[in-house]
């Protein structure tokens, strides 16, 4: 990254820093993505010691309990003391500061949701008195440390933070000079903050180049205005000017972006589209007369008129407000120079749109995969023997209805010994210990053949049987992936997912066509087959092809040399051992298949003896089941 | 309290806003389902709905909210009147219980109080969120996303209408009738057929496209924020009229009759579409009744069976594997045959 790039960039980040700390609740939090390292903690540093010396930091640990994070009985003090003690909860403590959420990437949606829902409310359960709210306002400082792709904080969390932060581009050199912010700045640009309005024209732009990048979230609106005001105050501002927008649009906006802008021309139909469902006339005018009386035209013309007929508009729109429309360029051309170039080329082609939303479903299975790994049940009585643990919880609950009983009990019996009555009396009866619940799901992967001629059909029977798993298997909560031969490639169309509403949508425009790189798709299958079973998971696989691979490993074309490859990978899915239903799908049964079926040691079924999408989703399930 | 953004300041989501309020009319038609995005106000709906409930009479001191008009009361106020406790009475605000997704069962069932287990030595059951949601609602975000073992027990609940406590030498058992509202996210999971039955109406909401609205929620919101208190003095006109329309409907409603023809033509409608079971002509009957009172008349019509059917029966339809359409089409395109 250039000098000049970076330190802008570092001064973004430090900018962030400052409106977090003017306006913490409002403005939600700042997600820091980057590893552990001298830039982060300079970051840190900056607000911690420079700009925000006083606030309280809370760091939450990530494997905090529920009466921790959310306040309640505090056991350890009720037992020492022999009567109950109340604390409140980390949250609670934080009121007014920060909350620190390191290694944000893998904090569990359980707390996830503690934390926001106090997030929503602005407010938190009284520890003693349950009927009770207390305020409690924070902002959230997450450091999310993610590596891998899908590996990054859940989308929920990053809902409610205004501002992502990337400092891994950055160089330590970038980080030598800082903003001059002193806690005197912040002071004084909070008591400004309650006064400054932003213009409703301004809203109004943010909104439009918003609706431009794909930022369907109200919430990244609200956040983006609520920027505006914190960067007039900090800037000793009494209102929002142009630069705030631009400013506010770039912090706020340039991560949630999820396509680009199509230009001018391609844009307009694009939102009359969308404006053709709406009846809501009724509720525009008296919003109009409420609050746009400045300027009640500049609101009519992209709203009422605006359906498709944008050359009419424009240049009115333009003699009238020149800097309206400057500004919204400005806002794009902000936005757009924030992105990363690697993150450019995918957003403008379709795929990047799904490629962005399989990123956040990606997550979901990462974090699945810990409830996999065990999730917690209802413990046992029992001695805490053979690597079992005790849960102290469970067995003072146990314990507790009966210590009047036993003091009583004890002092007769050992009257010098037990004077300190207060002490908890445990028996082995109580002990309790933990137990996890260790949920096996399935995933069935089907690699598809979707070359040549009969590709449509072929497809059509492999989304049935897809559709037809997903409708299936809600109790068991299995999960279906598919992988499509095409080309001379073999590319994933369906990453695992458990939500029929997201293979439908994948799937619908799945194209067919092309070669049959039969080994390439092999080894794709077992690549995947094998990364699921380090999840925890079971992975069954349907291969549908009529066993005729004419595209080699390499991408080249000739049948022999393919057929070896495909022979050969086929072995390897056989000596990792998975279970595999291998469909034929010519239309009569064919050597060539049953040979490469053999081979990896599938179960083998000539299509038209199997002929239906259900079918093959009753066989699969069978399979699974074995 | 924080103050809750107003019901009636809530931008465009007709179609959420009258499945609430039609479950407010009649909470017999069995909670709400909403589907959508993150950030499309669905929170911030269910929060304002307490203010537009009417306060209702409860038995001072009863965790589980008494109706003191009720022919029988919970075991602790039968208790208390067998003891010859005089039960007194208290207005309170209707509960709306917020249910987070990692909820602990313990928090969700209740437990064995601590405290007093400690302090006394003795076993007392501390009622837990089902509790406090009788009479009242319980809403769960993401109701898609939670733990299995909740699920469960939570169709068990809402169908029984009582929570039965088994645990830690507990034994008891106490009303829990609460309308649920759940909300989430379809792409992020599905929900089990099982608990989408137990939702009477389901609606699916997006963010608003319209530019102009979407600017209006932004302002509205701004407004909200800079003087909360100065936003709720405007809307206070428009939120005493609608929790005025919301008891003038209730009242109203013992009074609409659906028509044997509206009814038979609600079987067919719901054959049709292959719905599984009564409940989806049960939910049309009690819906209709609901939004014939909210419309302010006494006859439940075809045209109420009309607007109301993508409401009661989307989340009922079998899934169709050759079948791309969404539900919502699915049950358009069956009534456009009918009308």
């Amino acid at each position: 990254m250039t000098t000049e790039h970076g330190q802008s960039a570092w001064f973004d980040a430090q900018t962030t820093a400052a409106l977090l700390a003017i306006d913490p609740h409002g403005l939600g939090g700042i997600c820091i993505k980057s590893q552990f390292g001298p830039i982060r903690d300079a970051w840190f540093a900056f607000l911690e010691k420079q700009i925000a010396p006083g606030a309280h930091y809370q760091k939450i640990p990530l494997q905090i309990q529920d009466e921790q994070l959310l306040g309640g009985l505090d056991l350890e003090a009720t037992l020492q003391y022999g009567k109950p003690v109340y604390s409140a909860g980390l949250l609670a403590k934080s009121h007014g500061g920060f909350i620190v959420l390191p290694m944000a990437e893998r904090i569990s949606p359980h707390t996830i949701a503690h934390i926001l829902q106090v997030v929503d409310r602005g407010e938190v359960r009284h520890p003693q008195n349950t009927a009770e709210f207390t305020p409690c306002a924070f902002g959230m400082i997450a450091f999310d440390e993610g590596i891998a792709p899908d590996e990054s904080m859940h989308p929920r969390l990053a809902e409610h933070m205004a501002f992502e932060v990337r400092l891994d581009p950055l160089s330590l050199n970038n980080c030598t000079d800082s903003l001059e912010i002193t806690p005197t700045v912040i002071a004084e640009a909070k008591k400004r903050l309650p006064g400054i309005e932003c213009d409703a024209s301004f809203i109004e732009s943010l909104l439009q180049s918003a609706a431009a990048f794909g930022v369907d979230s109200i919430r990244a609106g609200l956040f983006a205005v609520r920027a505006t005001k914190a960067l007039a105050a900090l800037r000793n501002q009494n209102a929002v000017t142009e630069d705030e927008v631009v400013d506010a649009a770039r912090l706020v906006l340039t991560h949630r972006a999820t396509r680009m802008p199509s230009s001018r021309e391609e844009q307009e139909p694009d939102e009359s589209a969308d404006d053709t469902d709406s009846d809501e006339d009724e509720e525009l005018p008296n919003e109009q007369e409420s609050k746009s009386e400045q300027d009640p035209k500049e609101q009519d013309d992209p709203n009422q008129n605006g359906d498709g007929d944008t050359d009419a508009n424009e240049p009115k729109e333009n003699m009238e407000q020149p800097s309206r429309d400057d500004l919204e360029e400005l806002l794009i051309e902000a936005i757009k120079a924030g992105i990363p170039a690697n993150a450019l080329a995918q957003l403008n082609t379709e795929l990047g749109r799904a490629n962005s939303k399989q990123g956040s479903k990606g997550q979901f299975g990462q974090l699945q995969k810990n409830a996999n790994s065990g999730r917690p049940a209802e413990s046992w009585r029992g001695l805490p023997k053979g690597g079992k643990r005790l849960d102290l919880l469970k067995t003072i609950r146990a314990a507790v209805p009966w210590q009047t009983m036993r003091q009583a009990e004890s002092k007769a019996k050992l009257p010098a010994v037990n004077k300190q009555g207060s002490r908890i009396q445990i028996r082995a009866d109580d002990l309790h210990v933990k137990r996890y619940q260790q949920r096996q799901g399935v995933v069935t992967i089907f690699l598809v053949d979707a070359s040549g001629s009969s590709a449509t059909q072929r497809l059509a029977e492999a989304k049935g049987a897809v559709e037809q798993l997903l409708a299936d298997c809600y109790i068991r909560r299995d999960e279906v992936a598919m992988i499509a031969l095409r080309g001379r490639s073999a590319d994933v169309v369906l990453p695992p997912t458990r939500s029929l509403v997201r293979a439908k949508r994948n799937l619908a425009a799945l194209p067919g066509g092309g070669g049959t790189p039969l080994a390439t798709g092999f080894a794709a299958v077992n690549e995947m087959a094998l990364s699921i079973r380090r999840k925890g998971m079971t992975p069954l696989i349907v291969v549908m092809t009529d066993g005729v691979a004419n595209v080699t490993l390499e991408g080249v074309g000739g049948r022999e040399r393919a057929h070896q490859d495909a022979l050969h990978t086929a072995r390897q899915l056989r000596a990792a051992g998975h279970a595999i239903l291998f469909i034929d799908t010519a239309s009569a049964p064919q050597a060539l298949a049953e040979a490469l079926a053999k081979e990896m040691a599938a179960q083998y079924l000539p299509l038209p003896y199997i002929n239906s999408g259900k079918a093959i989703s009753q066989r699969a399930a069978y399979l699974a089941r074995q | 309290m924080a103050l809750n953004f107003p019901f009636t300041a809530i931008v465009a989501q007709d179609e959420m806003k009258l499945a609430i309020a039609l479950s407010t009319i009649e909470p017999s038609i069995g909670g709400v389902l909403i589907f959508g995005d993150r950030g499309t106000g669905k929170s911030t709906t269910i929060r304002s709905l307490a203010a537009l409930l009417p306060p209702m009479k409860v038995v001072t001191g009863c965790p589980y909210h008494c109706d003191p008009s009720a022919p029988t009361l919970c075991f602790a106020c039968e208790a208390r009147k067998t003891a010859g406790d005089k039960l007194k009475t208290d207005s309170v605000p209707v509960p709306v219980v917020d249910m987070p997704l990692g909820a602990t069962e313990d928090r969700v069932v209740g437990a064995l109080d601590i405290e007093k287990a400690l302090s006394q030595g003795i076993k007392v059951f501390e009622p837990g969120l089902l509790a406090k949601a009788n009479r009242g609602y319980l809403y769960i975000d993401e109701v898609n996303l939670l733990e299995d073992h909740l699920v469960d027990l939570l169709i068990d609940v809402s169908a029984s209408g009582e929570n039965v406590v088994e645990r830690e030498g507990l034994s008891i058992r106490h009303p829990a009738r609460f309308v649920l509202i759940g909300s989430g996210n379809p792409e992020e999971g599905e929900l089990r057929p099982q608990m989408l039955d137990r939702f009477g109406l389901s609606v699916e909401v997006r963010t608003p496209q319209d530019l102009a609205q979407r600017i209006d929620i932004i302002k509205r919101r701004d407004a909200f924020e800079r003087d909360p208190v100065g936003f709720l003095a405007q809307y206070e006109d428009s939120e005493a009229e609608f929790k005025e329309k919301i008891l003038s409907s209730r009242k109203r409603l013992g009074k609409v009759t659906v028509g044997d023809d509206v009814l038979t033509l609600a079987t067919k409608l719901c054959a049709q579409l292959g719905t599984d079971g009564l409940r989806g002509e049960l939910t049309l009957m009690r819906g209709m009744r609901a939004l014939a009172a909210f419309d302010g008349v006494r006859k439940a019509t075809a045209e109420h069976l009309k607007r109301l059917a993508p409401l009661a029966l989307r989340h009922r339809l079998r899934r169709n594997p050759l079948d791309d359409s969404s539900s919502t089409t699915r049950v358009e395109r069956v009534l456009a045959n009918f009308f």
